[in-house]
């Protein structure tokens, strides 16, 4: 601090003196010294802005990069259950229909009773479908409340038709297969059989 | 207030109820001390309320904090809360305590903080007794809130409260005296002991002089009131177990100290006694050393015989004829009050006392923070620290102060 402040620190440290009632008045203005000292510094610290924020009403600036809540962006997802996998502690469940690009992800859970917000499951997703918003104040007052869905709800309809679709998507592969065999038997045909 | 209690008797009251002036007098005096009284415990309870509230907060600015903010606007309604938690509380007591003097001592500290309101004054006339002995009375009076820490240590059977109360006991012998000493230099000075006569010595001129706004305050008068202010200061903190002399009640190595047993009303009793016996050292404080009323707002003159229940009394008799209902009597009393403070006069004596009482209350209210802010920079010292200040350093200091006051008073009467 000021110069004022160091030479009254110096006056105070002064080293006690031989003669005893020199040694009592050094005392006293130690005392007096320091206490002026004392209540100086906490003066200017009573004029300080506080740093206690008002949490409820004033909320903190999440710096970028922030891990908190999942998100999923389920259109992209691919049913690799990477992250599943990848996940240290085992709190991602993923399930779903089809597989590359025509999915239909039926659950994914994240238990936040167990996550640890590592990251791992957003750096290991191929389609960077999950990521860690800046979402905190995740408390919850039961275990089941610490269960987070993300995936949208699915009706029935929904499921039954994309499993429909799934059937008519293999229905024409199978078709596809059974022309592309058919068109290499005949020719073979054509061409004779191989020479062995 | 004696002379204004008999006045009111026979003039206001005697005028407008003949009937009344028959009963004895004394009853009339219970009556106006019992509804004094009453106003003092509820300045009492206000203070510990404001105060507590005042100093958590400046607590918490000091620690560059908040401090409570959240019970109604700015926290405001916190102490509230905090008195309906602990009425609500359950009241315990030790199976070992000594159950009469574990009931005894709250009231007894709380009496001992009570009892010098009594004679303290908020402005020139606004005072309860106008007592020729104040100070003599405040200072004697004060030593009962320590018998009854003293019970409460000894009572509940625990030994926090034991070390606590055997440490005050130990520093109450150490500050007494030297504040004693700081108080004679005032007396010595004004030659008296009454309050009153105090402050009015501090609104008049020095060594012959006229000494315009403040500089007619005792501190300004002499060195040695100056030295002495600071020393009943110390003292002061010491006698109402303030930072750092908190040691009966130190909550690092004693838990509450002497008041660690009580729970709930009767410990609220310890903590508004405390609260009250702060406001008595800065109100003190303040009308010894700082001028009183005489404060940096000045106040306009007044003849020395003017009284508003002079006036009131006059404006009643005068409206008598009018008024001969029972209604119109009552009317009448509360009308006249009203009209008499709105003539020039009594303009000027209600103007008065307002800005006495301002006056008055900033300085101690000023001193109250000084507390404070010392409790949240200010380490507790030792025991034997607080016996070495108070005996070899305060002790030494004020009977060098009190031979200056004498000198000075000699030389210059």
């Amino acid at each position: 601090m000021s110069s004022g402040t160091t030479a009254a620190a110096a006056q105070a440290k002064r080293v006690p003196r031989r003669n005893p009632l020199g040694r009592y008045f050094a005392d006293i203005w130690a005392g007096i010294a320091t206490t002026y000292l004392g209540m100086r510094v906490t003066i200017t610290y009573f004029f300080r802005e506080p740093v206690t924020l008002r949490y409820p009403e004033v909320r903190p600036a999440i710096p970028p990069g922030h891990r908190g809540l999942h998100a999923l962006d389920e259109s992209k997802c691919t049913l690799c259950h990477l992250c599943e996998n990848n996940c240290p502690v085992h709190c991602i469940t993923v399930e779903g229909l089809g597989r590359a690009r025509e999915t239909l992800v039926t659950r994914y859970d994240v238990d936040y009773s167990k996550c640890l917000f590592c990251n791992i499951c957003a750096e290991v997703c191929p389609t960077q479908c999950v990521s860690l918003t800046e979402r905190y104040n995740l408390a919850a007052g039961s275990r089941e409340a610490c269960q987070f869905h993300f995936a949208r709800p699915k009706s029935d309809e929904e499921v039954a038709g994309f499993k429909a679709l799934l059937a008519q998507r293999e229905a024409e592969r199978k078709a596809r297969m059974a022309q592309k065999e058919a068109e290499r038997k005949a020719k073979e045909q054509q061409e004779g059989p191989k020479p062995q | 207030m004696d002379e204004f209690i008999q006045h009111f008797h026979t003039t206001a009251v005697g005028a407008l109820w003949p009937s009344l002036l028959s009963v004895p007098i004394w009853i009339t005096f219970a009556v106006a001390y019992a509804v004094g009284a009453a106003i003092i415990l509820a300045w009492m309870a206000v203070m510990a309320l404001a105060w507590t509230y005042g100093e958590r907060r400046i607590a918490g600015f000091i620690q560059v904090r908040l401090g409570p903010n959240r019970v109604g606007p700015q926290g405001i309604l916190q102490p509230v809360a905090d008195a309906v938690k602990l009425l609500a509380k359950e009241d315990t007591m030790p199976d070992v305590a000594s159950r009469a003097l574990f009931d005894v001592a709250p009231f007894l500290v709380f009496l001992g903080a009570m009892i010098p309101f009594a004679v303290l004054p908020f402005s020139e006339r606004l005072v309860l007794t106008n007592m020729d002995l104040a100070l003599y009375y405040i200072l004697a009076f004060q030593a009962i809130e320590v018998i009854g820490i003293l019970m409460a240590g000894w009572g509940p059977g625990s030994k926090w409260t034991l070390y606590g109360g055997m440490r005050l006991a130990a520093q109450m012998l150490s500050y007494e005296i030297p504040l004693g000493l700081c108080v004679l230099v005032i007396v010595l000075l004004a030659g008296s002991l009454n309050l009153g006569d105090i402050v009015r010595w501090q609104s008049h001129d020095a060594f012959g002089l006229h000494t315009p706004w403040i500089f007619g305050w005792a501190i300004f008068r002499s060195p040695a009131a100056f030295a002495a202010f600071v020393m009943f200061y110390v003292g002061g903190l010491a006698a109402t177990k303030r930072a750092p002399f908190d040691l009966p009640e130190a909550e690092s190595e004693l838990v509450a100290g002497y008041h660690t047993e009580y729970s709930g009303l009767r410990f609220s009793f310890f903590f508004m006694s405390e609260y009250a016996a702060m406001y008595v050292i800065c109100a003190l404080a303040a009308v010894l050393f700082l001028g009183g009323w005489h404060g940096p707002i000045p106040r306009p003159t007044l003849p020395e015989d003017a009284s508003l229940i002079t006036l009131w009394g006059e404006a009643i008799r005068a409206g008598i004829p009018g008024a001969q209902s029972f209604l119109g009597k009552f009317a009448l009393f509360f009308s006249s009050l009203i009209r008499t403070v709105l003539t020039p006069d009594g303009l000027r004596i209600v103007a008065n006392e307002v800005i006495g009482a301002v006056n008055l209350l900033g300085k101690a209210f000023g001193l109250y923070f000084i507390m404070i802010w010392a409790r949240w920079t200010l380490p507790r010292i030792r025991i034997d620290q607080v016996m070495y200040l108070c005996l070899k350093v305060l002790l030494p200091a004020g009977l060098v102060c009190v031979i200056w006051a004498l000198v000075q008073v000699v030389i210059f009467p």
